[in-house]
This record gives structure tokens, C-alpha cells and sequence, in this order.
């Protein structure tokens, strides 16, 4: 197990060397010299010159790729060109917060999906695997910017229950804090509850007809050990791949929500970057997106085998 | 006398489904006294394992079950569900038929083992628990217990996972156990030595088993009393002798006619030329671990050599594992890595160019052991017969006549031509598989397990249609199976493999009345023993013990 981890950890190292080689090469691809972006329409040549040779652009692209790589190795991502700040704690910050927000939203989103679709198998057809499914489609068809203006509508303007957009730090207060996240974080876990209700309930039906759910019956096991000790790990391994590819993408930033709800998360901070041209955040951002997308499945793949011993390590 | 165990009467099962009601089973009744062992036998669809779901009380989610009166240890269950599930395990045991899927991958098997007993008998983990489970598993003759419940479902052998099975439900000491095709997915060798299992079992518990195949001779020396089932009622319910000596109904008698016997029919196949020649093929499977090629490999075939003449049917026979499926792959030429030759028609398929290759493709031809998976289900019968005449440069027209030729000689109505796989039989989409072969004039037929995946008087009448076929055709059969009865109808040859390894190889007639190689004597000695006498059969026992071949790994 061990052995396989480290293995597979090792096998990771190349992927992220080149999600690196792609983004630094994007931001070369992309027509226009920083330099000139950076000091503007009315930069002089010998500013300009003098710029490229301190950021390094007149130098071979292979030499720049090793400088900016050793250098994201060491901390330095650079600094954001519209405000001067440096890129790796604003990153660290606003990821802080995204984390702050779907975390929790992923941990009830599990809490409410496993349960209920494994129930909705057990009860194939009953009313509570009607509501559930329904439930289930709503939830995947419906955008995730229309629930959130929804949400906004109803119980922030109308009720006038909850603040509708915005956000506070922890420093200021903390129950405060968590009146700002309620409505994200609702709109968040109506948007992604769908697809994992959908997927446990789905295999939860398949595993329920397996012969060792009847071998477990016909030694006349009650159906609540048949239901969670024999069927519950088996169905879970299917949902378990999914949920870790929602919870990679969810941790890149829940763009559309944080930008909604004017949150300061870093999907918010991919997409306004990309607006700015800030070129060494979206970098930033873009190398950390992939690299919790790999961490994520690495995490799953690992996982796989404590579900279901037969994959084999 | 005294009250029957197990006493049901006019159990009916329907299916529900949106285009109405389907009724499996109607009017059954049956009774079992405490230590009888009775065997229910029937073709697929007769409603056998419908009906052992119906009595363990776990029939399909959409199923109706009604009993007039559900008798078990004197209480009458039909009145509520709760009192049927509390006899499950504990009253009637149930071992179902495809061990490899019957355990939980998921759990060690210690804990599946454990859980029944912790739940119905209260024991905790501890010494008296530890100790019930490993005398189970002696009585099943698992070694190593502390080892074998520390590992997964997956790290056994089927046969082993259907000893872990059978422990599982006699450690519940029911009061019956019914056994649904224990042994269908098993290997001959290892399916008798769990029936005979199941059988000293229950002699010594004195519990009631019923013992449910597809195969009347499998069952018929083992039990004392047989039950027929057709459509989904029981039609003859006698003393096993009895119903040997004078079966009265129709599919009695169908059931008996259709056990393959061994009297080998003097076959003088008139050797043509060689079309297939394989010399000295060995064949590695590497272990791919990581995309990297190791050096661990396991030889599947080891200087295997045979030849196969025009006209002559060769029959190759072993167990899963044996490497069978193998050489037919590469004797179609399907493998690349193998040394040794593979010869069609005296070229090997390397040394031939690709276009060169595929017009001897055309010529050596495959069928398949499971006709539902190895037809196109998108496809109309007349396309998929037809699919391989396409580039072969005859006219459309030409085309259709030789696709209606083919059909026509394996036997199937013009009505079946335009249907798809789904809307016919196991056999009739084994005929078209057999149909899908013929339409090229193929030389060669490579038929692997093909009458294996379907009921015993489906078998009877593919086998001898395939043999009808190759004399009137001349082609070369290679046969590969592991049912010996099914060989001695068809075979000119016989080549008995093991391990990747020829044992013993010789005229059919030879091999199977005076066997050289003592593992072709085991496999000889447990296949079915039913004679004919008079108007009906009679049972002879085996008579070497083939378990010392049947260990597995």
C-alpha cells in the first residue's frame, strides 16, 4: 500500500511538470509582450528594455521556464500586475476561503446524498424514491446562478432574513461570518447534492440485486446489516470516484456562486484576473486549480482499494 | 407418520411487468421429510430457481407469490412475511449458483462467515465462535482456516468460494438447505466433489436438501427422490428408481434422452489434407504492473502440438485454466505472442502479408461459447450472417442468396431471419452464430465451449447439427470443451489438456474406453452414469477417485 502510494505519488510528479509546461506556455502563447502590457501605451523603448531584462523576457524560453519554475518552488509566484500585491498569499487567502466554503457545504452534501440514495434503492419505486429522484434531476438541471438569485430574492430581499451578497472576516465576527456563507453555501449544496444522489442511488440498485446481498439475506441477516455492511461499502466505491472529481473542481473555486454572491473565493480571482489580464495570477491560480484536480484523484485512487479489496495495489 | 418438514401447496409466482402479469410458476406443490434429499431438475425456464427464491422467501422485487399453505417445522408461514424471514438461515439454508459472486468482495471472510452466527446464535467473538467456524471449514476441507478468514472473497478459487459458501450456510445448522446449481459454474471434477459434499452433509445432519440442476444425470444417483419441472409446474415427483426405470412424463423423458451417453459412435473420418497444423506453441502471459513489462510471466501453454485434417472433427478437452481458450485464440491467429508455429493451410499467420491474412481469416472460422454476448444486439440476424460476405466481390443478390443458404441449413425459419439476437432462443442464436460461420465456406470451424451455455437438449441438437454439417461440408472441426459425454457424440479425436500441457492424445474411441493418462481416467470416471434399459435408464456408479486431480491452487 505504501509501496503503491509512493509510486503513484511518483507518477503525479510528471503530470504537474507538464500542467506546468502548459500554462507557462499559454502565457507565451498569448500575443503581446508583458512588458509592454505592464508599463502601458506609453512606455519608451529603453524602459521597456530595461523591464524585459529585469523580468528575464529576453532570455531563451527554456532558461525563463527553469527560472520560473525554480522560483514557484521557492515561493516567489511573482506579483499581481494590477495591484502590486504578491500572488502567493493572495492566492493562499482566497483558496483559504473557497476551502472555509465547500468544504463544509461537501461534507453535508455526502452526509445527505449516501444515505438517502442508498435508501431510495432499497425503496425502489415507493414515494420516498420519487421525491428523491426528482429531487435528484431538479437539482442537477437547474443553474447554479438561477437558484442563487433565487435564494437572494427570497430570503434576502424579501424575508430580509440573511445579508444577500458580500462577506466578512473571521476577525470581525464569527457569527456574522456564518449569516454571510448560509446562502452560497445552500445554493452550492442544491446544485451539487444531485449528482451524487443520482450516482449512490444508481449503484446502490445494482448492488442491491447482487447475489451476495441474497446470500446475506438467506442467512437471514437483518436488512439493516445487509443494507449498510454489504451494501453500503460496495456502492459507495463508484460514488466515491465522483465525489472526488466534484470535490477537486469544487476546491478550483465555485466561480459562478462566489461571483454571485460577490464572495472573495478564488474562482472569483480566476475569473476577474482573466478579465485584467493579470497574467502571474491566473498563472498562479491555474497551476494550484490542477494541482488539487491530481491531488484529488490521486487521493480517490487510493481510497479505491480500502472499498474494494479485489483493486489491487 | 409424521408431519413433513417443508409442506407446501398450490404456490403460484407471477411477474409483474407493464405489459401485464407473466406467471412463473402455478400451482406447485411439494413436501420434504427432515433428512430427505430430493433433486428438482428442469430445463432453464422451467421456473426451478423461481421457485427455490419463492421458498427462502426472496423472490425478484416485482414478484406475487401466493400459497394456499406454506408449511415449515409444523407452522404455517403463507400468513406472514415476518415468521418466512425468520426461518431463513436458520430453517432453510440457501446456496446459490455462482460462487464467485455469491460473497461480498468487500468483507474478509471471517466476518461473512461470523455475522450469521453472531446475529442468530448471540455468540460473541471469542473461543466457542472461532471454534464453530473452523470445524466448518474442516467440514468443507478448507486448510489453513486462521489465514483463509483473514483474506478476501477474490484470493479463492470458485470451487474454494463455493466451500466457503456451503460452510457459511451449514454453520447455521438449518434444518434444510436448498442448493440452486451448485455445481453449474464449476469444473466438472470440483462441481461433483460439492455435490458429494452438499449430499455427506446433509446424511450426517440428517437435514433435508434439495438439490436443484439442470442436469438429471448429475442428480439422479444422488438423491432419493427426483421432481420434474416444465413451465413452471412440478409434472413428476417419484423415487429416484422409479423414475429412471419408467419416466412417465413427456419432459422426463426428454431431460433423460438428452444426457449425452458415452457410447462412442465408430467415427471414419476420411482425412483430407492438413488445414491446421500447431507445433511446439508456447504461450507466456506477462504481468503488467504499472505499464511496465516484467519478466514474472506464466506459461499458459507449454510446446503444445496438434493437426487438424479436412473433415475430421478434433475435440480438445480440459477445466478452466487448462489453456484451451488459448490455443484457440491462437489458432486463429489472434495471438501475438507465442512461440512456436501456427500453420493454416501450411503458411504460418506471420509469415503471411496483412491482405494474405485476411482471406485466410475468411476461411477459418469461430464460434462461441455464449451466443447472447458474441451477436451483434443491434443487428438483424439476415446483417450479421451477411456482415462477413461484405468485399468478398459477390453481388448483392449472390450475397442474400448465400446468407439465406447458410440460415437455411442451420436449420432456421425464414420468419427468424429479420429478428434481432434478443427475440430468439440460447440455441437459435447459437445457430446463427453457427450460420454466421458457414456462410463463408470456411475450411476450418474453431468452436470453443460451444453447447456449454446452453440447456442439455439445446446441447443435443447443436452438437448434432455441427456434426451433420461438417459432413456434408468437409470442413475441420476444432471442438474445445470440457464435457466429455459432449465429445464422444462428435469427436474423430480427442486431446485431453491440463495445465497448458497435452496429457493424452488419440482416437476418440481409444481415449474414452481405454484411457492412458490417469486424469483422463478421473474425468472419466464422475461424468454422467445413465444407461439405457427397457423403456427406461439405469444408474452405474464411477469408479476412481478423481479428487486428487481436483486441487486447486
Amino acid at each position: 500500500m505504501l509501496a503503491y502510494a509512493a509510486k503513484r505519488f511518483a507518477l503525479a510528479l510528471p503530470t504537474l511538470f507538464l500542467v506546468s509546461l502548459i500554462v507557462f506556455g499559454v502565457m507565451r502563447l498569448i500575443p503581446g509582450d508583458p512588458a509592454a502590457l505592464i508599463l502601458g501605451d506609453a512606455a519608451d523603448p529603453e524602459t521597456l528594455a530595461a523591464l524585459r531584462e529585469q523580468l528575464g523576457l529576453n532570455q531563451p524560453l527554456a532558461v525563463q521556464f527553469f527560472d520560473w519554475i525554480s522560483r514557484l518552488l521557492g515561493g516567489d509566484w511573482g506579483t499581481s500586475l494590477t495591484n502590486d500585491e504578491p500572488v502567493l498569499p493572495t492566492i493562499i487567502e482566497r483558496f483559504s476561503f473557497t476551502v472555509t466554503l465547500v468544504l463544509p457545504v461537501f461534507a453535508i452534501a455526502l452526509c445527505l446524498a449516501l444515505p438517502a440514495g442508498l435508501l431510495a434503492a432499497r425503496k425502489y419505486g415507493s414515494r420516498f424514491d420519487s421525491i428523491v429522484t426528482v429531487a435528484a434531476i431538479v437539482s442537477l438541471s437547474v443553474p447554479g446562478f438561477w437558484v442563487a438569485l433565487l435564494l437572494i430574492l427570497v430570503f434576502g430581499v424579501e424575508l430580509g432574513w440573511l445579508p444577500t451578497v458580500g462577506y466578512v472576516t473571521v476577525d470581525d465576527n464569527w457569527t456574522t461570518q456564518v449569516r454571510y456563507l448560509i446562502l452560497p453555501a445552500a445554493a452550492l449544496l442544491i446544485v451539487e447534492t444531485g449528482q451524487l444522489l443520482r450516482m449512490m442511488r444508481a449503484s446502490s440498485l445494482e448492488v442491491l440485486e447482487a447475489e451476495y446481498i441474497m446470500h446475506a439475506r438467506a442467512k437471514g441477516l437483518p436488512e439493516t446489516r445487509v443494507a449498510w455492511r454489504h451494501a453500503f461499502p460496495n456502492a459507495l466505491a463508484p460514488t466515491l470516484t465522483l465525489a472526488g472529481m466534484l470535490l477537486g473542481s469544487l476546491l478550483g473555486g465555485a466561480a459562478v456562486i462566489e461571483t454571485v454572491f460577490a464572495l472573495p473565493g478564488l474562482g472569483r480571482l480566476l475569473v476577474d484576473s482573466v478579465f485584467q489580464r493579470d497574467y502571474p495570477v491566473v498563472q498562479g491560480v491555474l497551476l494550484l486549480v490542477a494541482t488539487l484536480q491530481i491531488a484529488m484523484n490521486l487521493l480517490v485512487d487510493l481510497l479505491h482499494p480500502v472499498l474494494d479489496p479485489r483493486v489491487r495495489l | 407418520m409424521t408431519a413433513p418438514l417443508l409442506d407446501i401447496r398450490g404456490l403460484s409466482l407471477k411477474l409483474r411487468s407493464e405489459s401485464g402479469d407473466l406467471p412463473i410458476l402455478s400451482d406447485v406443490s411439494l413436501a420434504m421429510n427432515a433428512g430427505e434429499i430430493v433433486g428438482l431438475v428442469g430445463e432453464s425456464g422451467s421456473g426451478k430457481s423461481m421457485l427455490a427464491k419463492a421458498l427462502v422467501g426472496l423472490p425478484p422485487r416485482n414478484a406475487v407469490v401466493a400459497t394456499e399453505h406454506f408449511g415449515f417445522a409444523g407452522v404455517d408461514l403463507a400468513a406472514s412475511a415476518a415468521a418466512h424471514a425468520a426461518i431463513c438461515g436458520t430453517g432453510i439454508g440457501f446456496v446459490l449458483q455462482e460462487p464467485t459472486l455469491s460473497l461480498n468482495p468487500a468483507m474478509r471472510v471471517g466476518e461473512q462467515l461470523a455475522e450469521a452466527l453472531i446475529h442468530h446464535r448471540g455468540l460473541r467473538a471469542g473461543a466457542v465462535l472461532s471454534q464453530r467456524i473452523h470445524a466448518a471449514l474442516a467440514a468443507v476441507q478448507i486448510k489453513d482456516p486462521e489465514s483463509v478468514l483473514r483474506r478476501y472473497p477474490h484470493e479463492f478459487s470458485g470451487g474454494q468460494r463455493q466451500r466457503l459458501l456451503i460452510a457459511a450456510v451449514m454453520l447455521l445448522e438449518p434444518q434444510m438447505v436448498i442448493a440452486d446449481e451448485p455445481a453449474t459454474a464449476l469444473d466438472v471434477l470440483v462441481g461433483n466433489e460439492i455435490l458429494d459434499l452438499l449430499v455427506r452433509h446433509a446424511r450426517e445432519k440428517n437435514s433435508g436438501l434439495l438439490l436443484i440442476s439442470h442436469d438429471i444425470a448429475q442428480v439422479a444417483h444422488r438423491v432419493d427422490r427426483v421432481m420434474v419441472m416444465d413451465q413452471g409446474s412440478v409434472v413428476e415427483n417419484r423415487a429416484t428408481s422409479e423414475l429412471l426405470r419408467c419416466p412417465a412424463h413427456q419432459r422426463t423423458r426428454s431431460l433423460l434422452a438428452a444426457v449425452p451417453r458415452r457410447a462412442v459412435a465408430e467415427h471414419t473420418a476420411d482425412c483430407g489434407r492438413v488445414i491446421l497444423e500447431i507445433d511446439q506453441l508456447t504461450v507466456r502471459f506477462q504481468k503488467v504492473r504499472f505499464g511496465w513489462r516484467r519478466a514474472q510471466t506464466r506459461e499458459v501453454l507449454s510446446r503444445a502440438s496438434l493437426k487438424v485434417h479436412a473433415g475430421e472433427t478434433v475435440a480438445i478437452i480440459g477445466e478452466s485454466g487448462s489453456g484451451k481458450s488459448t490455443l484457440a485464440l491462437a489458432a486463429l491467429g489472434l495471438l501475438a505472442s507465442a512461440s512456436g508455429t501456427v500453420m493454416v493451410d501450411g503458411q504460418t499467420w506471420a509469415q503471411r502479408t496483412g491482405g494474405e491474412r485476411i482471406a485466410v481469416r475468411r476461411r477459418v472460422q469461430a464460434i462461441f461459447q455464449d451466443p447472447s454476448s458474441s451477436l451483434d444486439p443491434r443487428m438483424r440476424i439476415e446483417k450479421i450472417v451477411g456482415e462477413g460476405l461484405r468485399h468478398s466481390g459477390l453481388s448483392s443478390r449472390e450475397r442474400i442468396d448465400a446468407v439465406h443458404r447458410a440460415l437455411h441449413d442451420v436449420g432456421l425459419s425464414s420468419t427468424t431471419w429479420t429478428r434481432y439476437p434478443h427475440e430468439l432462443s440460447g440455441g437459435q442464436r447459437q445457430r446463427v452464430a453457427i450460420a454466421r460461420a458457414l456462410v463463408l465456406s470456411p475450411e476450418l470451424i474453431i468452436a470453443d465451449e460451444p453447447v456449454s451455455a446452453l440447456d442439455v437438449t439445446i446441447q443435443e441438437q447443436i452438437v448434432t447439427l455441427l456434426d451433420t454439417l461438417k459432413r456434408e461440408k468437409g470442413f475441420g472441426l476444432l471442438f474445445i470443451t470440457h464435457d466429455l459425454a459432449v465429445v464422444s457424440r462428435i469427436a474423430d479425436r480427442v486431446i485431453v489438456l491440463r495445465n497448458g500441457q497435452i496429457l493424452e492424445e488419440g482416437a476418440a474411441s481409444r481415449v474414452l474406453s481405454a484411457p492412458r493418462d490417469p486424469y483422463t481416467r478421473a474425468l472419466l470416471a464422475c461424468g454422467p452414469r445413465l444407461v439405457p434399459e427397457g423403456s427406461g435408464y439405469r444408474l452405474i456408479s464411477g469408479s476412481s477417485d478423481p479428487r486428487q486431480f481436483s486441487h486447486e491452487p
